[in-house]
């Protein structure tokens, strides 16, 4: 234990010693330039153009030198040079683009061509150091913000998939396209056992270590709800995804994916889920640049998978099912109903085309010495449910200067979100409402409260209309503002070091605020004793403050045909989080809607949570290159935290990398097909942190409404016997979790350029996953869980990308490339714990919702299995579903404990194929997303269809296919009037589906207008876009997809110009 | 200022950074929320604070509170004999008819084992730490601090054992019982049988004793008279008569609790040797829960009467004195024994003189003395407003009938008559004042939650 912190202290020193050695030495600034003998030829005017070379448009800010000259063209492309010497070079570069030079005359046209990402050789940067990806053994995929753009209008995750299919976003059926819910993420497979089966519930645990009600931009309680979530930084602090999907997409330069052991050992204990870099961009040098683009995106509901009955058929097919057998009034009030023309379209109700809007405006410039940018947008996300949206307004500002060697920048933004979830509440409510009921009263025409009462054997039954709740002033919203500074220093010392340091804070505050008024239909049957219990107003502020400072000391030799390059660095970080919540009960006017209204809380204390962590990180990197052929290259990492036992405070991280450029060997030098053939491949360690805070602490807390000996209320008896008691037992000898990764993989470059196949294999495995002890009730644990390092996953798979360029022709502007990549990925439970067999053993209890399959985690399984009865369908001769019992044999009686592993949720091959074309001004894409081999339980024909109450309206299926008579070969079940109460269908076999699809994510369209017309309104540039996502896809259209919140296509057109 | 300058700074701030958040005490983040262990035993008061503690979560409902006291125990000791019915609910209807079975029985009994080894964690955990934090302690503090929770550890498990194992008289010494926990871990500890963990308790009481002075004051703790009653109380549950005597008359000839002469505290509590406040009874709240709810538990006029008059007894006993449930005044249906409206109704006995008096009259009875026996029995009786004995001695049968009876008046709504009967084994068809039938399978051994 203490050799290990001595090492570390030693780390610490030895960078102190080499940072301190720098500074004294002496540094070399710049170079005298001798001057040629004899007078040289002048040119006296050099004019130069810069253009684009596949279209034609001229190049604004292209930096030009021609000897100690040097300067931008402008916005349409030129620039002029006095008193030139003849022969001597212009040289001309831009980033994005190749450079060229030119020998000077008095009229130059030069045109560069963009860089090729998928051929050129890019640099990999980790937020440690930056590295050239021929000589990096890691696997990293980096994706410009260009490329981003073009897939979505906002979120970039949702184009990121399209560019690497290890990422793996997903969004639960059941939240739809809800613009404020965040689709899951996660880099290759499973890296831990789900929080819900983690966090531990002995029935008395009050402080688990997770933050209640945390602010959305709190990631240490968003990774530790999910355990297998991707570490994201932003601008190199780390920051939560809910924050970076907030951020404006136009601000996006790149996002770097950071998979295996080499491109994650030096982030240690934040880098075992993999990391995602998102970089902003940095403010173009010119005299004053002015970036627009405004954009409107148009969300329009897909509801096609809803299947409903319509107001003759469901009175019909209650009428089979017998609702009306002794109660003819009813049907006959409700015929007269549909008579009349009534037939509701629930689905139309709560839902919307929501228009909303995104503005974006930059301003930037300045030179090598001074730097600057000033960016604002606003984004208004409107959803397809009436009152559901989110706006986001960013502010940024940027500012660097330099002195001599050394480059210091400041950057400030500010981000405010506001969403707002619908009044109307769940989506799920209107598909089950009956057609004949009519959402509107016949004569005011105003939203009607209650839909339908009668008095039935003397019982009063009534209906409410959930769409009143959405024309009161219901509320819903999530408020928080971010502000955030970071400041770096980067210095060129000299003798091949560099210095980097940086250091980031950001400070979030949220509030959020839940109101339902006193008449919102969950008071509808409240007694008259409640009456001043109606109303409730639920009041969250929560915030969240975390500051990162580092320091890295890079150095980089060539000698002769060896390149080393170390780097050698120190992180430190902490979070701090703290939440209350009130609530407040009783209103008695729906207009009286602030917390000030209430008639009292709701419960005695507030709901408080406060947690903060801490960590320091040292790293050293080396690496080495020879001759560009072969490469080696070792990380070492040495992290603390608070968040381990304080026996094991210390966590060691590494690993070891090699490359081997087969593209630069003599033997396949001078060939003309193959561009690039690369191997590499690495090992090593990285770790997790991400679990409940404080499990290594033994703490006690005092009863706060008693004390022992309560004699009297004289001063001298206050405060004799408080008592404390044991609230957790802290495990010192807790670690982190640790994740081996092995990656290997390829890369190829073929036949001129035009194709380019990337294919990594990996196997990752995490062991010493904190999980809870099960403990006995005598231990006296019954208030607070014990945590160990229990359990191990392991994820294995292979993905592949390839991009392959039918069309380059950049004389006449016109490429056309395809791509298709995918990742086939397979997650096995390694050890389960004595804590997660219990857990699946809850599973199986009756007191569970077993109408839809439950997870289990055995070992050898998968995370992701269904587990349902093997069903032999309905038996014709009685109607019953007939099961195969666990043993072979079969019975009518479903048994949880028959429950097999029946398919995979994890599809075997998950990826993207699309195709860009590009014509002259005007280019085109469009871009698929597609899942084989999974498998996925129909939730709509157990919940709306077998398992449906009559009483609403179900599923259109209900009405055919149902067993009747004995020898019906039927679908289903027969049918009921409650199909849950007379005969429930639990997980079965008979439900479980293929889920393969091809979803059509994006189809995009830009038309960048020629430099004659945009100059017509002083532009340098103007370009218009179209991007129409989810537009179709061949999934199974035989469930609901969107429960709680309907899907939306999405169209989006937008404008942006540069001045 | 130059770049040179800049640097120096970044660097002397660096340095600092680092030298301060080089010690690990700066990861060291304790939960903003909840008190340290190392915070909480860095004074003496924190110790003192543990124990607390646990004498506060033993006033619990489910535990001393109510229902190890005037509540279900009380149901199953005979001290209320009406509205024994299923309207009453079914913890104390089913427990009245010692039906262990009935799930909202074993809810209760649950609570009751989770809660009690929970109090024993706390204990545990500060005897985990009280060693090395000795030098904290002023006086004799630290041996008094470290007696009482060895003490109180050894309280609660024989409550445990006298619960949930067989009793020494039905033969239980080698019939497992329950763990006797003494460590603080995930780790569970073995089930001990019912001899062991009496041997163990009787054992750590000896120790107890030696860390405890006899002058130590206060009886709201467990402290030195305290644990020679609760000595006297587990010798008289193993059968060790001998020692159950020797301990009871040391503390009856001490003279240091003098019974009562008057009826102005019901709950007599000058004469308790360990008394447990609970907060939770204060304005008598649980009281309320059962005594006075609707409809309420109590005990029949007809019943108090051949109770306290019929045979050796007189009305004037003090304590022959009920309440209207429903008014809480002294007319009308008067069922509920006063002690639980006495102003002194917060603080439940938990061990009391008069115990030791019965124990040594129980004694001198299997020691065929009757004569001291009676003299025993006589002693209480005068300070409880009732004449003595007819007879100086009474016969060996008689006095046996007399000492339960006694034991009933005494420890009316007190919990320990479940107790007395099962280390008796008596036989649940001579349990008097039963109201219901006990189940066919019925027995004195709680279930075992684990």
């Amino acid at each position: 234990m203490k050799r290990i912190r001595n090492s570390y202290t030693g780390s610490l020193c030895l960078f102190l010693v080499l940072a301190g050695s720098a500074l004294v030495s002496t540094t070399v600034l710049a170079q005298t330039n001798s001057r040629p003998a004899i007078p040289p030829k002048i040119i006296p005017k050099v004019r130069v153009t810069v253009k684009d070379l596949m279209n034609g448009a001229a190049l604004d800010s292209v930096f030009v030198s021609v000897g100690a000259k040097k300067g931008y063209t402008d916005s349409k492309g030129f620039i002029e040079f006095d008193s030139i010497t003849a022969g001597s070079q212009i040289v001309v570069t831009k980033a994005g683009y190749i450079a060229a030079s030119k020998k000077a005359k008095a009229d130059l046209q030069l045109r560069l061509s963009a860089r090729v990402e998928s051929v050129a050789a890019r640099s990999v940067e980790n937020g440690f150091y930056s590295v050239s990806e021929n000589q990096f053994p890691g696997a990293a995929t980096v994706v410009s913000g260009n490329d981003l753009r073009k897939l979505h209008p906002w979120s970039f995750v949702e184009a990121l998939k399209f560019y690497d299919p290890s990422l793996i976003v997903s969004r639960k059926n059941e939240y739809g396209d809800d613009p404020n819910v965040v689709p899951s993420v996660k880099i290759r497979g499973a890296y831990n056992f789900p929080a819900s089966a983690t966090i531990s519930a002995n029935s008395g645990v009050t402080s688990t270590g997770v933050q209640i009600n945390p602010s959305v931009g709190d990631f240490v309680a968003s990774n530790v709800a999910n355990p297998n979530q991707p570490v994201i930084l932003l601008n190199g602090i780390q920051v939560a995804w809910q924050t970076a999907l907030d951020i404006d997409i136009n601000r996006i330069d790149k996002v770097t994916i950071l998979k295996d052991a080499a491109a994650t050992a030096m982030f240690g204990v934040r880098g075992g889920t993999g990391v995602v870099l998102v970089q902003t961009k940095l403010p173009a040098k010119g005299v004053l640049n002015v970036h627009y683009s405004g954009q409107v995106q148009v969300a329009t509901p897909e509801l096609s998978s809803y299947n409903l009955l319509d107001a003759s058929e469901k009175l019909q097919l209650e009428k089979t099912a017998g609702m009306y057998t002794n109660n003819q009034q009813l049907y006959d009030k409700r015929l007269y109903q549909v008579n009349k023309g009534i037939n509701t379209d629930w689905l139309k109700i709560p839902t919307q085309t929501g228009i909303g809007q995104k503005h974006y405006v930059g301003v930037d410039g300045g030179d090598d010495d001074i730097n600057y940018g000033i960016d604002f947008s606003y984004n208004n996300i409107e959803g397809v449910m009436k009152g559901s949206d989110r706006n986001n307004v960013n502010f940024g500002g940027y500012i660097s200067t330099r002195i001599n060697n050394l480059v210091i920048s400041n950057y400030i933004t500010y981000l405010q979100s506001m969403a707002n979830n619908s009044p109307y509440g769940n989506f799920a409510d209107y598909g089950r409402q009956n057609p004949y009921w009519n959402a509107y009263d016949s004569v005011t025409g105003d939203m009607s409260r209650i839909l339908e009462e009668y008095t039935y054997q003397g019982k009063v039954y009534t209906y409410y209309n959930p769409a009143f709740n959405g024309v009161i002033s219901t509320r819903d919203d999530h408020k928080y503002n971010r502000i955030s500074n970071i400041t770096s220093l980067k210095w060129k010392i000299g003798y091949g070091f560099n210095f980097e340091g940086r250091f980031g804070i950001s400070d979030l505050n949220d509030e959020h605020n839940t109101f339902l008024p006193p008449s919102h239909t969950t008071y509808a049957n409240y007694s008259p004793d409640d009456f001043f219990k109606r109303g409730e107003y639920t009041q969250v502020s929560a915030g969240f403050t975390s500051w990162e400072a580092s320091l890295n000391l890079h150095y980089k030799k060539q000698i002769d045909k060896h390149q080393f390059f170390g780097s050698i660095g120190t992180n430190m970080m902490e979070t701090s989080s703290e939440s209350s919540g009130i609530v407040m009960q009783g209103f008695t006017s729906d207009k009286l809607s602030d917390l000030s209204f209430g008639n009292a809380y709701l419960n005695s204390r507030p709901a408080t949570g406060k947690i903060a962590t801490r960590l320091i990180s040292g790293y050293f990197h080396g690496g080495y290159d020879y001759d560009n052929r072969y490469q080696a290259d070792i990380t070492a990492n040495m992290d603390a935290s608070s968040q381990f036992g304080e026996n094991n405070r210390f966590a060691p991280h590494w690993s070891v990398g090699a490359g081997w450029n087969l593209h630069n060997e003599n033997f396949l030098k001078g060939n003309t097909v193959l561009n690039k053939l690369r191997l590499r491949g690495s090992v090593g360690m990285a770790g997790s942190q991400y679990f409940q805070s404080y499990l290594g602490h033994t703490n006690y807390n005092y009863y706060t409404d008693r004390q022992y000996v309560p004699a009297g209320s004289g001063p001298g008896t206050r405060g004799i016997g408080l008592g404390a008691f044991l609230t957790a037992y802290g495990n010192k000898d807790l670690e982190a979790q640790q994740t081996a990764k092995q990656n290997i993989g390829l890369d190829v470059v073929l036949l001129k350029n035009r194709l380019a196949l990337r294919v990594d294999a990996y196997r990752n495995k995490s062991t010493g996953l904190v999980l809870p002890v099960p403990v006995q009730l005598s231990t006296g644990f019954l208030n607070y869980s014990y945590y160990e390092n229990l359990g191990a996953i392991e994820n294995k798979g292979i993905e592949f990308d390839a991009n392959y360029t039918i069309i380059s022709n950049a004389k006449k502007g016109i490429t056309w490339t395809v791509r298709v990549n995918g990742l086939h990925n397979q997650d096995n439970i390694v050890t389960t714990s004595e804590y997660i067999n219990n857990w699946n053993a809850v599973q199986d209890n009756m007191k569970v919702d077993q109408t839809r399959p439950q997870p289990k985690f055995l070992e050898g399984q998968s995370l992701t299995g269904i587990w349902a009865v093997r069903s032999l369908g309905i038996d014709p001769a009685t109607g019953m579903e007939k099961f195969m019992k666990a043993d072979g044999s079969t019975t009518f009686t479903w048994d949880a404990a028959d429950k097999v592993n029946v398919g995979d949720l994890t599809p075997d091959w998950i990826g993207s194929f699309g195709t860009a074309v590009t014509v002259k001004n005007i280019s085109a894409g469009i871009y698929f997303n597609y899942q084989y081999g999974a498998k996925m339980y129909n939730q709509t024909l157990a919940d709306r269809i077998e398992n449906a109450d009559l009483t609403y309206n179900v599923d259109a299926r209900a009405a055919s296919n149902r067993w009747t008579q004995p020898g019906d070969n039927a679908l289903y079940k027969p049918l009921s009037l409650n199909g849950m109460v007379t005969s429930p269908t639990y997980a079965t076999t008979r439900f479980v589906a293929d889920n393969n699809f091809i979803n059509c994510s994006a189809i995009s369209i830009d038309y960048n207008f020629s430099n004659a017309i945009a100059q017509k309104i002083k532009a340098k540039y103007l370009k218009l876009g179209f991007i129409a996502n989810n537009m179709f896809s061949t999934a199974n259209q035989d469930y609901e997809k969107g429960v709680y919140y309907p899907m939306q296509r999405l169209y989006s057109f937008a404008v942006s110009a540069g001045f | 200022m130059n770049y040179k300058g800049w640097i120096k700074y970044l660097l002397v701030a660096t340095t600092v950074m680092l030298s301060i958040t080089g010690c690990k005490k700066w990861l060291d983040t304790e939960a903003p929320l909840q008190v340290d262990q190392e915070e909480l035993f860095s004074t003496e008061q924190g110790f003192r604070d543990v124990m607390n503690g646990v004498y506060l979560q033993m006033g619990d409902a489910t535990l001393y509170g109510r229902d190890m006291t005037f509540g279900f125990l009380s149901v199953l000791g005979r001290s209320y004999d009406t509205t024994i019915s299923p309207a009453i609910g079914p913890l104390y209807y089913q427990g009245a008819r010692y039906n262990f079975q009935d799930p909202t029985v074993q809810g209760l009994f649950t609570k009751i084992w989770a809660n009690t080894y929970q109090c024993i964690n706390n204990l545990n955990s500060l005897l985990a730490n009280i060693d090395a934090k000795q030098g904290l302690f002023t006086g004799n503090n630290f041996a008094t601090i470290k007696g009482e929770a060895i003490a109180l550890r050894a309280f609660l498990h024989f409550d445990l054992v006298r619960m949930f194992g067989t009793a020494p008289s039905a033969g239980g010494n080698n019939i497992p019982a329950i763990p006797f926990v003494t460590t603080v871990g995930p780790k569970a500890t073995p089930v001990s049988t019912t001899g062991v963990v009496i041997d163990k308790c009787i054992d750590e009481l000896n120790q107890s004793l030696t860390m405890l002075s006899n002058s130590d004051a206060g009886v709201e703790k467990l402290t030195y008279w305290g644990v020679k009653g609760l000595l006297a109380r587990i010798y008289m549950y193993k059968g060790d008569l001998a020692n159950a005597q020797t301990q009871a008359l040391s503390i009856i000839n001490s003279n240091k609790f003098p019974l009562a002469t008057t009826a102005s505290d019901l709950m007599f509590t000058k004469e308790h040797l360990f008394s447990l406040y609970s907060y939770q009874v204060f304005s008598n709240q649980l009281y309320k829960s059962v005594l006075n709810t609707n409809p309420p538990l109590g005990f029949s006029i007809p019943n108090q009467n051949a109770l306290f008059i019929t045979g050796s007894g007189i009305s004037t006993d003090f304590r022959r004195v009920f309440n209207d449930p429903g008014t809480g005044g002294t007319t009308g249906n008067t069922i509920s024994p006063r002690k639980c409206y006495a102003s002194t109704a917060n603080i439940l006995p938990m061990i009391r003189m008069t115990e030791m008096y019965y124990i040594a009259a129980e004694c001198a009875v299997v020691s065929r003395d009757s004569l001291a026996a009676t003299n025993w029995m006589d002693s209480v009786r005068v300070h409880r407003n009732v004449p003595k004995y007819t007879l100086a001695a009474l016969k060996l049968d008689s006095l046996a009938v007399e000492i339960t009876k006694e034991y009933q008046k005494e420890f009316m709504s007190e919990g320990q008559m479940f107790y007395f009967y099962k280390r008796r084994n008596i036989p649940f068809a001579l349990l008097p004042f039963t109201k219901v039938p006990v189940v066919a399978n019925a027995s004195y051994v709680f279930i075992k939650p684990e």
